[in-house]
């Protein structure tokens, strides 16, 4: 396809679900009705399986527009298919859009099975919004081929940030589409204990173990939603959110969440817990029936500590069970 | 997934005689298809789908030793099944078949621009060849169906369904809300065309003469349980191994003990409204639903009862027990035929209905038109008991309204004509006006009664009726607007011919069977004209006004049409579907639960491990799963991620 820049045809990859879209431009041959060669089908059984990867894909691979093509709304074959579709579409134009390559060269449309007229009047509107908008500057880019998802879409949306030179400053709060999130820590609540992070299955959440202080760090990029640390938090300290900040996303800026400076073993000086989860220990009314002393020192010294005050450490029985017991 | 490496590929293009022929150049595109890497054969041919083309397929699959077939002719809704079958025959797996739509797509809209389309026929080749290499082999799967049927609703489409079911040799169970079964049909009195009781049922394909409802063989079949009653709490599980709750609400009344003698009602102290009259007369706590009621016996309404304990006492056969608990069963069945049925529209606030004592809703009507209704088959106004000489009815009231509903209710011209006539009829001298906006009677022997209505005397006015307001003597005045003239009718009894509504709790049935609800708030079909009786879900089936509005014979025909399509996955004992459906990455998935939150037929169930599993026969591969999966733990076969890729590499290829 050479392309001398006043007889420019754009291309454009159609995805089309089977159950109408599909059908709208089977009857648009059937009935003989016109429209620009360059618009090409990819078959996809509903429009619901069509993801931002998958427009980003044709992009990459030269496509200068995209359409997500689905049922008519509330006749999706699939029940809801097309409505999820939009709603990804919808994102990802805006995410287009931010990174300097126009939002126009991706549209969802709805037509149903027999309304090829329709189908036909749609995709060379489309064709025609493409060609104004001249050829892709994503044309002849370098194809990410990692095959993780997200991975995958992160450095895909990096690339294009680099070809078109604009910064991102894109940021969706409250995201309908569940790929990115976010857990808001409440400080006063947290005490940095790690069981957060202890749960995470992505390593979003990681913990620095300093000498003298822990810190919790967190990935934007990495969390998936999962909940799974909002689960487990004894203190309920974690509210995980359904956003995309797409700035922090293309670099890559991890956000430090949480300090915690840790306690001084009494006896022999090692920083051992955080401050705030002895504090919280101290005061749970469990724990109110164990002697401080025993609280302020370190775990290995508390351990001694219980075996000398019982006289069993000169003796030399160290079991588990007795352990277990002392601790009653 | 195969890594593309060890494909053997074979290209045939078709020229469909013509049609793909003279416009795009398929020699060229064989050649060009042939070029491609893993294509190790490539041909071209008038017309693939005959005979001829097919042996050349399967031939150039043994010579060729192929493990990938790519068809470039129509669009696969015409020929995937054909090619599918003639990969299959020679042993190779259908799903290895792919298809290059390049009569529909290409050669048909583009006729006009060869050249182009030429190349277009290419890069549609190429898409398909390059999808083919990451086809996958997908297997099928055979589940056992269970020879037992749920119906829920006893009206006449449920007692239809059942019945035909039971016919087949289908054990049913049959599940209604009412203390009695008949739904709607047991309250209309005369049913049109032929005026007979409503509490018939049409006789059984080997029987000439009718039977009333309690002679049929329901309540004794014993292939049909019925549970009066009754709801379905909860239904889980896929077509052929359902599993269903079934809620009993207590009867207070022993089914095996009672005897219906009416002694326990004479004792009762308390009256209130009787539901099945829509108010017209009393009953007591203790009641026979109606004189034919079946199952013939007494039942308590506990919320009306001051438990005074006169019935228990009185009562011969000691069958009642103010402390009964209701019932919870668990049946497992095969398929489900719904037959929830309808309701009347309440018209409250419209034409002063509830306001003004002497307008009633066609419904009343029938009562009062039933000859063992509350007033024996006498017209008499609520206000006085008079039997009323001007009788106005309005048609449309909540139909065809944007400001109710907009569907038209179909059945309430006729349910209008039918009563102006038995009015006419029984008083000759009485004064009938129906004001409509259109008179709609597609039926057999429905238009009859329009000329006999017209013929007796009955007045129409086709406007839209502006105003009504209260005169002396509790008649009211009605205004109608016709397009030239406003009428003023003084009128002693108002009917609103209402239009019909889902019945009460069809969106809750909905929830529990994850079926869907059409604009107006019926249950929807899988499609209105192609699959007017099957619903989204394998297995669940559609019968009667639950769709929508419909007459007795259509609900008839449809409950019979029901009990048939649930009928097959019964007889054929299995169902067996490819498994081109969704897979789960264990290692991958994160247990966010997202995938059994997005997907439409509740077919990701997760396990006690936090991973989802795929029910592969309710699965429909549509693929939303995979998509809202934030860590791409998912996939579906035959549509997989890279397979997508692999079309688009192939689609947007130099």
């Amino acid at each position: 396809m050479s392309e001398k820049p006043e007889a420019f045809e754009p291309v454009i990859v159609a995805f089309c679900c089977w159950w109408c879209s599909y059908g709208a431009a089977d009857l648009a041959g059937t009935s003989k009705l016109d429209y620009p060669t360059n618009v090409r089908i990819v078959r996809v059984p509903c429009s619901g399986r069509v993801g931002p990867m998958h427009v980003l894909h044709a992009f990459q691979r030269g496509a200068d527009g995209v359409i997500v093509a689905g049922c008519l709304k509330e006749q999706c074959h699939y029940v809801d298919g097309n409505l999820r579709s939009e709603k990804r579409v919808l994102i990802l134009k805006r995410i287009l859009e931010d990174l300097g390559l126009s939002e126009k060269r991706l549209e969802m449309i709805f037509v149903s099975a027999a309304m090829a007229p329709e189908f036909v009047r749609l995709v060379t509107d489309f064709s025609n919004q493409v060609r104004e908008l001249g050829p892709s500057p994503l044309r002849g880019i370098r194809a990410v081929t990692i095959i993780e998802k997200r991975e995958a879409l992160i450095e895909i949306l990096s690339t294009i940030s680099k070809m078109t030179s604009k910064e991102p400053s894109l940021m969706l709060p409250e995201l309908e589409y569940q790929i990115f999130g976010e857990p808001l820590i409440d400080e006063k609540k947290c005490t940095v204990c790690g069981s957060c992070v202890n749960v995470c299955p992505e390593d979003a959440i990681i913990l620095e173990e300093g000498r003298e202080k822990h810190i919790v760090k967190h990935y934007h990029s990495f969390c998936s939603v999962c909940k799974k640390c909002e689960e487990i938090c004894p203190e309920k300290a974690i509210k995980i959110i359904n956003i995309l900040d797409l700035r922090r996303l293309i670099a890559k800026i991890d956000k430090i969440d949480r300090v915690g400076n840790l306690t001084k073993c009494k006896i022999c000086g090692q920083f051992f817990a955080s401050e705030d989860l002895m504090l919280s220990l101290k005061n749970k009314e469990s724990m109110h029936r164990v002697s401080p002393d025993l609280l302020d020192i370190c775990g290995k010294c508390r351990r001694k500590t219980v075996l000398t005050h019982l006289g069993m450490l000169t003796s030399g029985v160290r079991t588990v069970s007795s352990l277990k017991g002392l601790s009653d | 997934m195969t890594n593309g490496k060890d494909v053997r590929i074979g290209v045939f293009v078709c020229h469909c005689g013509l049609n793909i022929a003279k416009s795009v150049d398929c020699k060229a595109v064989s050649e060009y298809a042939s070029k491609i890497p893993g294509v190790v054969y490539s041909v071209d041919y008038e017309f693939m789908c005959s005979e001829t083309g097919q042996a050349m397929i399967k031939d150039a699959i043994k010579n060729y030793n192929l493990n990938r077939v790519v068809v470039a002719s129509c669009s696969p809704r015409l020929h995937e099944i054909t090619f599918r079958r003639v990969v299959a025959e020679t042993g190779l797996n259908p799903f290895l078949l792919e298809m290059a739509n390049l009569r529909e797509h290409c050669s048909w809209p583009h006729m006009h621009e060869p050249e182009k389309a030429t190349i277009k026929a290419k890069h549609i080749v190429r898409a398909s060849v390059e999808r083919s290499k990451l086809l996958e082999t997908i297997g099928l799967t055979k589940q056992p169906v269970k020879p037992f049927a749920l119906v829920i609703g006893a009206g006449i489409a449920g007692i239809q369904a059942s019945l035909t079911l039971a016919d087949y040799g289908f054990d049913v169970y049959l599940v209604e809300r009412q203390p009695y079964i008949g739904g709607k049909l047991a309250q209309l009195g005369g049913v049109f065309p032929t005026e007979d009781c409503g509490v018939c049922i049409p006789p059984r394909p080997t029987e000439l003469h009718r039977k009333c409802m309690y002679k049929a063989e329901i309540t004794s079949n014993p292939r049909i349980k019925v549970y009066t009653q009754a709801v379905v709490k909860e239904l889980e599980g896929y077509i052929g191994n359902f599993k269903a709750k079934i809620l009993q609400r207590p009867r207070y009344v022993s089914e095996k003990l009672c005897i219906a003698c009416g002694l326990c009602e004479d004792v009762c102290p308390i009256m209130v409204p009787d539901e099945f009259n829509l108010g017209l007369s009393k009953r007591k706590a203790i009641y026979l639903p109606f004189a034919q009621a079946i199952p013939h016996m007494y039942v308590i309404d506990l919320q009306n009862c001051d438990k005074c304990g006169e019935c228990v006492k009185i009562c011969p056969t000691k069958a009642i027990n103010l402390e009964e608990k209701g019932g919870e069963s668990e049946v497992e069945i095969g398929t489900v035929v719904v037959a929830s049925g309808f309701e009347e529209f309440r018209p409250n606030g419209f034409y002063g209905y509830g306001k003004f004592s002497n307008v009633i809703t066609q419904l009343e009507l029938a009562r009062m038109l039933d000859p063992s209704g509350p007033t024996q088959g006498l017209i008499k106004r609520p206000s006085d008991g008079k039997i009323p000489n001007k009788v106005v009815m309005i048609q449309c009231v909540g139909s065809r309204d944007k400001a109710t509903h907009l569907h038209c209710s179909k059945i309430c011209c006729m349910i209008a004509l039918k009563h102006a006539k038995n009015i006419k009829s029984a008083y000759p001298n009485a004064d009938v006006v129906i004001c409509y906006k259109d008179i709609r009677l597609a039926g057999k022997d429905y238009e009859t009664y329009y000329t006999d209505c017209k013929e007796m005397g009955v007045k129409f006015i086709k406007g839209d009726v502006s105003g009504v307001s209260e005169q002396t003597q509790g008649n009211v005045k009605v205004t109608v607007k016709s397009e030239t003239i406003e009428t003023q009718l003084d009128v002693e009894l108002l009917v609103l011919t209402c239009g019909i509504i889902p019945s009460q709790g069809t969106d809750e049935l909905a929830k529990t069977l994850n079926l869907s609800l059409g604009p107006d708030g019926f249950l929807a079909e899988a499609h209105i004209k192609l699959a007017p009786i099957d619903t989204k879900l394998d297995g669940i089936y559609l019968c009667g006004t639950c769709v929508g509005p419909k007459d007795i014979s259509e609900t008839v025909t449809q409950a019979m049409a029901a009990a048939s399509r649930a009928a097959i996955p019964m007889m054929k004992k299995e169902v067996e579907i490819d498994l081109a459906r969704s897979v789960v990455d264990e290692i991958l998935c994160v247990k966010c639960k997202r995938c059994e939150a997005v997907c439409p037929y509740r077919a990701i169930k997760i396990q006690e491990t936090g991973i989802p599993r795929i029910i592969e026969v309710v699965c429909k591969g549509c693929g939303t799963c995979v998509e809202e999966c934030p860590v791409g733990a998912l996939q579906l076969r035959h549509f997989k991620d890279q397979q997508l890729y692999a079309a688009i590499d192939g689609i947007l290829a130099e």
